[in-house]
């Protein structure tokens, strides 16, 4: 049964609140004149603060660095530039969604990612899949590649970035925060700024294709054919020759109705490469304009900033316009205010993706060599004469259909903007007042043409139209108290209110069977669905919190938040939750002038709550819909009736906050007149009373209870490192690191219970929490085996299953690290960029499937027997373990090694690939990478004296040039659900990734 | 001290304007908190629907033979190739999405209306049987208690579970008798259009199923058999205008599943089997033409086991596999057949006999919607006491119980046809069980150890052996 309780941007983040930031929030660049660190970081609390006094660790990614990366996305923008951030693109196509996580998962079935925050106003950044209240299904493994909505955000306009990473830093931003935050602060004027400025900057873009799964063009579509040795008996030779028992030859062509590659040898000249000819070189062009004056009282900064994206896969398009106004004034001496406002619109034509029939990997690399996509008669060349498709097998649309005639388009119009005051009636106190919003409207558009099959596989055509709608209204007050207690001591009090109110909805109208083909308007079905729904959160919270300082040595901080959601039942409406940090700069009590030019140590300790998801303390009854799993199912309306079942979720009035405790103890440490920096945390987090969907046995009736329950543990270490390796007056060298481990463990989940799905995939593999081992743990059918670790290999010369499922694999690296070289020589800026992550399991069923159907370039090696490592039971009768499935009684068996040979069309089919008896276990490959994520070259050309134009910049970036990896598949720089699922390491038929060359210039005024 | 006060009050102020203006959104303006009988009635009956007419009914006619799995899944389930992780879906639609709401149906219509109540223990004791039949030992008395915090069931013994079909099978049916329902079933009732008379047969019809289950069990089998059937037709189940159904419709939510997954979303995946399309051709049969296609050369061939070939083997025919084909959960022919095998069970030849040829003659009229011709009358349905067998009644209860559940119960209980396991299997006969349910082992702290993907041919149910 599927009930589409509440809407998905809800359903998918974890609840509310945030706070402010202050205006004209910015990064200032360092003044060491004394050796001294004088900078200043913008906080929770949006206060500015000096780096000294901060107790927790922050990191700071500049604009023009986020711009340099050439990623439109701001989440892809900050991949490899942050500590212990790790970034997951879902793929290389226009838009497609990138996820973020900072220390880790800390949440079961909740969000996982950090609070965006743009100039003080949360801002949302979910990912929604357009899915009907009818599909049974998880939406996340098919459909399109969608956005997280912080793609809308221009990086241009981004001043800097501060990264809170831990709930340390985030616990006054509240529920949202508990994962972190990410605070973006936009370009502004600057008091006393130059009087008029302006910059132009263009950009072209070419990208292509970086790594696709290797296929074998010999071999053409059909079963039993080619050289193909079976067993022992010998080589067969093309057409002739033994046909195992019980498969016959099937030769490609008319009627061929096989999606194999085990066909005959394809006479020369007669392959196709229909990858190479499918993917294009994708040209995209982004503009920016940004003016800024500054007048006496008052500065405004005005931007307009386009970008138009091309695919590598034909007809994806993704674009973004973007206007912001930002404007600071001083009313009176005591009264400023400021407004931020942001428009934007975006959308385009996505790429189909992943476990869908009109997914475009999946025609694309399952099409045997000797079938040319583009073969058809029709036209078109897709097509044939008669209008139909040109397809290998019935039910796969080709991808040039899916791309020309079968295109999902959306257009995002949203509104990020606030407006704020800040009365200083005393020196030393001010009252801040902030009130934003944050409002899109999402329309969508699917069209899949008459005679295609992806739609439930109704030939008869589709259009569908999805309209998301979401709204964010924030305020928060603010009373900041400064005070000097006496010459050494002063005090900083702050005490707050915020409110926020979020609602959305989501409305689905689907229209089938249209009448007259090509025209998509639902007044042309003859069969029409509607879904809908809505969701609204409230949070409102009061904090306060004190800071101390001694000598500018010692800073010591204590804060305090009490909440309230509207999400709880009866039994909890309010939580509390503390944070207390300090930090000493123990570089003070040495002389000056030595090595050691600042030296502090931090320490925090913080706590945050969660409050329960919307809608989650009841039980509902709603249509169900009864699937097996290999069809659309049955539901309802169904002949005309309605009909209700009661959800197999059950609701709990009992639900209490989600707990967060986390400590940290951190080091900044510059030497050599500040030439080697060092920023190193060592955290510890653990999430306990865990809200969470816990699934439970179909016997009790249900599927999942709503319940706080298991904990969970996160520990890490970040580290920064930074080296002005020469700095004469004509060459800088500087490079930069960034390093970041997290070890996560599952401590607990419910009494007797030590593995749970999180979320439903696919049939032969899920991502589960299982006690003692990480978060998203791969978990799915494995091989049977010996204790000595080795397979147990049966008759037929395969593997055995074992007849539990199990873990099989963890999607999250060991740990990840990247390594930034800038040269500078008299103007001239070289910087690379390089990335490594090591560790990561990926399930690999695009390879899998790959591998059955025999196109994979080793399964060209066929013409030979296989013999699969193992050992064989040659005398007794295996028990079986009921827990583990394992064998019982070993010692009472006799074993030997495996000596079986057999085709190598059992051995890719159900061995390598996911033929019958395979196990999803074979299919999990180590994700590890190493590339050059950027390498860049640029120059400003000076124009002193030149009445109009003040300087020119040039540069050219390259990125991804380089990647080198044992992953089979594409870029393993990839997920298929994307930033909307915690699912990770998932790869099935997943669009590719990219590498790209850029040129930018830019004119400054 | 003013001062103090002040903030006192203005804290106290604040916490309880804050608590105010966050209520008032607890509830979901999306779901119902309720819902009525007829609403639930329709969907008890689609999971009975998605239960009989789904993958447990592809599935078994695949080990049955009737089918074969030619391609991606059903190649793994032809080949008896099911895990623990591959049967939730349907395991779940038995206990979350039918025995719940079936229950809860008994509980909104309460005593006032007997006939919904009853017609919810039938519904029960069809879902339970299945999960019986397909798992052996399942959960009955502790199941079902998850709203009162019991998540755990305990798994009761097949035996007392087919003897609490029978008894919830009693009750139904003096539930359907009784008189005064403030509501009465209608359109909501895909089956019988609100006909509590027909519930009844449908309930005796059941009986005398389970009856014959337990036949390797129960010497006396017979003898209840033969009297649910009579007491079947003396309600009414007395031709095939009285057959249970699982019906369909035309949009894809309604489509027929065996449509739906063999001619829509996964065609090629299973195609005829040679052992009963080789079976229909030896005897002639008229049906033929209504169970498959032809090939492209127009000749009926199935697949043989284990065959990956697609190329020129018979599809499913429309009679089975349209949109709005009909899949039978019980009917006349299968009441008619057991009564066939109970009479010759009990020596009476002459009956079993006669209700034998009465069986083949009504499902061909059935099926193909006219008398069946002399000859094959002749050949098959003019069996007498002296020519009567049990694998001759078996044979052609094989033949006509197509996308029902029962030709693989009947195998598994009296090993008739005669079949032998696919060449793919990795296990060491025909599976005879499904394996319990992932969802079970992991969250059910009473579950009593797994079944799993190695052990479908040796671990047989309870009725499936003497």
């Amino acid at each position: 049964m599927n009930f589409k309780e509440l809407l998905k941007p809800l359903a998918a983040a974890v609840i509310l609140t945030s706070t402010i930031s202050a205006v004209n929030a910015q990064v200032v660049g360092s003044s060491s004149d004394t050796g001294r660190v004088e900078e200043v970081v913008v906080t929770a609390l949006g206060i500015k603060k000096q780096q000294r006094a901060l107790g927790y660790s922050v990191q700071t990614v500049k604009g023009k660095e986020l711009v340099g990366s050439g990623e439109q996305n701001v989440v892809q923008a900050l991949s490899s530039k942050v500590a212990g951030a790790l970034v997951t693109s879902s793929a290389g196509t226009p838009g497609a969604s990138s996820r973020i996580l900072l220390r880790g998962a800390a949440t079961f079935t909740g969000n996982n990612q950090p609070l965006f925050v743009v100039d003080g106003v949360p801002i949302d950044n979910s990912t929604d899949q357009s899915t009907a209240g009818d599909y049974p299904f998880n939406s996340n493994l098919q459909g399109v590649n969608n956005s997280n909505r912080a793609v809308d955000i221009n990086p241009d306009d981004i001043e800097t970035i501060t990264v809170l990473k831990g709930p340390a830093a985030a616990s006054l931003y509240g529920v949202r925060g508990a994962n972190g935050a990410i605070i973006i602060t936009t370009k502004r004027g600057q008091k006393g700024g130059k009087r008029f400025s302006a910059e132009l900057s263009s950009t072209m873009d070419w990208s292509k294709v970086n790594k696709l799964p290797e296929t074998q063009m010999k071999y053409g579509q059909g079963l039993g054919g080619g050289g193909q040795k079976i067993d022992s008996a010998g080589v067969r030779k093309n057409f002739t020759g033994v046909i195992p028992p019980g498969w016959t030859l099937v030769a490609a062509g008319a009627g061929a109705t096989t999606p194999n590659s085990w066909g005959p040898v394809i006479e020369p000249g007669k392959a196709f490469n229909n990858a190479e000819e499918f993917f294009q070189t994708a040209m995209s062009m982004t503009n920016n304009l940004g003016v800024t004056v500054n007048g006496e009282n008052t500065s405004a900064r005005f931007s307009i900033g386009n970008t138009q994206q091309n695919g590598i896969v034909p007809n994806t398009t993704f674009k973004r316009t973007t206007i912001r106004v930002n404007t600071d004034s001083r009313v009176t001496d005591k009264l400023s205010v400021g407004s931020s406002v942001n428009l934007i619109n975006s959308g385009g034509t996505r790429a189909q993706n992943g476990s869908n029939l009109s997914g475009v990997m999946l025609g694309l690399m399952r099409a045997p060599a000797d079938f040319n996509l583009l073969g058809g008669s029709g036209a078109d060349q897709y097509t044939n004469l008669d209008g139909s498709q040109n397809q290998f097998f019935p039910i796969y649309d080709n991808p040039y259909w899916t791309v020309y005639r079968n295109p999902f388009t959306d257009d995002v119009n949203r509104i990020i903007g606030n407006v704020n005051a800040q009365y200083k009636p005393l020196d030393w106190l001010s009252v801040n007042y902030r009130v934003g919003t944050d409002q899109y409207t999402d329309s969508r558009q699917q069209i899949f043409a008459v005679g295609s099959w992806q739609p439930d596989n109704s030939p008869g055509g589709e259009v569908s139209q999805n309209v998301i709608r979401y709204r964010e209204v924030y305020s928060d007050l603010v009373l900041n108290a400064n005070r000097k207690l006496n010459e050494d001591m002063s005090v900083n009090v702050t005490l707050g209110n915020n409110l926020n109110t979020r609602t959305s909805s989501d409305q689905y109208l689907r229209g089938r069977d249209l009448a007259v083909p090509n025209f998509y308007n639902l007044s042309n079905a003859s069969n029409l669905y509607a879904s809908q729904g809505y969701g609204t959160t409230k949070n409102a919270a009061i904090f306060g919190g004190a800071e101390f300082s001694f000598k500018n040595f010692l800073y010591l901080n204590a804060s305090g938040r009490n909440e309230w959601a509207s999400t709880f039942g009866n039994k909890k409406s309010s939580f509390f939750y503390p944070s207390v940090n300090g930090s000493i700069v123990f570089s003070e009590l040495l002389e000056k002038g030595g090595v050691l030019s600042f030296g502090k140590m931090r320490l925090a300790y913080a706590q945050a709550g969660i409050n329960p998801p919307a809608y989650a303390t009841r039980t509902y009854y709603g249509q169900p819909l009864f699937t097996d799993g290999f069809t659309g199912g049955l539901g309802f309306p169904y002949l005309g009736q309605n009909g209700f079942g009661q959800s197999n979720g059950l609701g709990n009035q009992g639900l209490m906050p989600e707990r967060r405790t986390s400590t940290e103890i951190g080091f900044d440490v510059r030497m050599f007149d500040s030439r080697l920096t060092i920023d190193l945390t060592l955290y510890e987090q653990k999430s306990t009373d865990l809200l969470v969907s816990m699934p439970l046995a179909a016997s009790s009736g249900y599927g999942s209870v709503r319940q706080n329950s298991g904990s969970m543990s996160n520990k890490g270490i970040e580290l920064m490192l930074g080296i002005t390796a020469v700095k004469t007056k004509d060459i800088t060298w500087e490079i930069a690191a960034n390093f970041g481990l997290n070890k996560n463990e599952v401590l607990s989940l419910a009494p007797g219970v030590d593995e749970i799905n999180l979320e439903s995939a696919f049939a032969s593999i899920g991502s589960y929490a299982i006690v003692g081992q990480p978060y998203g743990a791969m978990y799915g059918s494995r091989v049977l085996r010996h204790s000595d670790g080795s397979m147990i290999i049966g008759a037929n010369g395969l593997p055995v299953l074992n007849n539990t499922r199990g873990n099989i694999g963890n999607p999250y690296p060991d740990w990840f690290g990247s390594l930034r070289n800038t040269l500078n020589i008299k103007g001239l800026n070289i910087t690379a960029l390089v990335d490594v992550r090591k560790g990561g399991d990926i399930w690999c069923g695009t390879y899998a499937r790959m591998s059955q159907y025999g196109i994979t370039a080793p399964s060209e090696d066929r013409e030979k027997t296989y013999t699969v490592e193992g050992k064989k039971i040659v005398a007794g009768t295996p028990k079986y373990d009921s827990k583990t499935g394992l064998i019982t009684n070993e010692t009472e068996l006799t074993f030997e090694n495996n000596t079986k040979e057999i085709s190598a069309f059992n051995y890719y089919r159900s061995y390598l690939g996911d033929g019958p008896g395979s196990s999803a276990e074979m299919a999990v490959y180590d994700g590890s990478w190493i590339r050059l994520r950027e390498l860049g070259v640029s120059y400003r050309i000076n124009l002193k004296g030149n009445k109009n134009l003040s300087y020119i910049d040039l540069g050219v970036v390259g990125r991804n040039l380089w990647l080198s990896t044992k992953y089979p598949g594409v870029d393993p720089e990839t997920s298929l659900t994307g930033a909307s699922s915690n699912i990770g390491g998932f790869d099935y038929f997943n669009n590719p990734g990219l590498k790209s060359f850029m040129f930018n210039i830019k004119l400054g005024i | 001290m003013k001062k103090l006060f002040a903030i006192i009050l203005g804290t106290a102020v604040l916490f309880t304007s804050c608590k105010k203006w966050v209520s008032g959104h607890e509830i979901s303006p999306n779901s119902p908190g309720e819902a009525n009988p007829a609403l639930l009635n329709s969907a008890c009956q689609l999971a009975v629907f998605a239960t009989y007419g789904g993958s447990l009914s592809r599935n078994t006619s695949m080990w049955a033979q009737h089918s074969e799995g030619v391609s991606n899944q059903s190649l793994d389930q032809g080949a008896y190739i099911i895990d623990e992780g591959d049967v939730e879906n349907e395991w779940g639609v038995i206990y979350q999405g039918g025995l719940k709401n079936m229950r809860l149906l008994e509980k909104a219509a309460g005593d006032g209306n007997p006939v919904y109540q009853g017609m919810a223990k039938v519904m029960s004791a069809m879902m339970l049987g299945v999960a019986t039949d397909m798992w052996g030992d399942v959960p009955w008395t502790e199941c079902l208690m998850g709203e009162e915090g019991n998540y755990s069931a305990k798994y009761d013994s097949q035996e007392s579970i087919i003897a609490a079909i029978q008894a919830m099978l009693d009750e139904a049916v003096v539930l359907l008798d009784k008189p005064d329902n403030a509501l009465l079933p209608g359109s909501d009732d895909f089956i019988y259009g609100g006909d509590a008379g027909k519930w009844k047969a449908l309930a005796y019809a059941i009986k005398a199923r389970y009856a014959m289950r337990i036949s390797n069990r129960d010497a006396n089998w017979h003898t209840k058999a033969l009297d649910y059937v009579s007491k079947a037709k003396a309600a009414g189940f007395t031709s095939s205008a009285a057959d249970a159904n699982c019906v369909f419709g035309k949009n894809a939510n309604e489509y027929n599943q065996w449509y739906a997954f063999t001619q829509v979303e996964r065609s090629g995946y299973m195609l005829a089997g040679a052992n009963l399309v080789d079976l229909m051709k030896s005897i002639n049969d008229p049906r033929i033409g209504f169970y498959f296609t032809t090939n492209d050369s127009g000749s009926y061939v199935g697949s043989p086991l284990g065959s990956q070939e697609v190329k020129n083997i018979s599809d499913f025919g429309s009679y089975f596999a349209s949109q709005t084909s009909v899949t039978p959960l019980a009917s006349y022919v299968e009441l008619l057949f057991i009564e066939a095998e109970a009479q010759f069970a009990a020596g009476n030849k002459g009956a079993a006999s006669a209700a034998h040829n009465d069986a083949i003659l009504a499902h061909i009229s059935l099926v193909t919607g006219s008398a069946a011709p002399a000859a094959y009358v002749t050949a098959q349905a003019s069996e007498t006491a002296g020519t009567i067998t049990l694998d001759k009644i078996l044979t052609h209860k094989y033949v006509s119980g197509f996308s029902m559940l029962e030709p693989y119960n009947d195998w598994r209980r009296t090993s008739v046809p005669s079949l032998k396991a696919s060449p793919l299997a990795i296990i060491s006969g025909i599976a005879r069980r499904y394996p319990y349910s992932l969802d079970e082992r992991l969250y059910n702290t009473k579950f009593p150890g797994a079944i799993g993907v190695n052990d479908l041919a040796d671990k047989k149910v309870w009725w499936d052996s003497k």
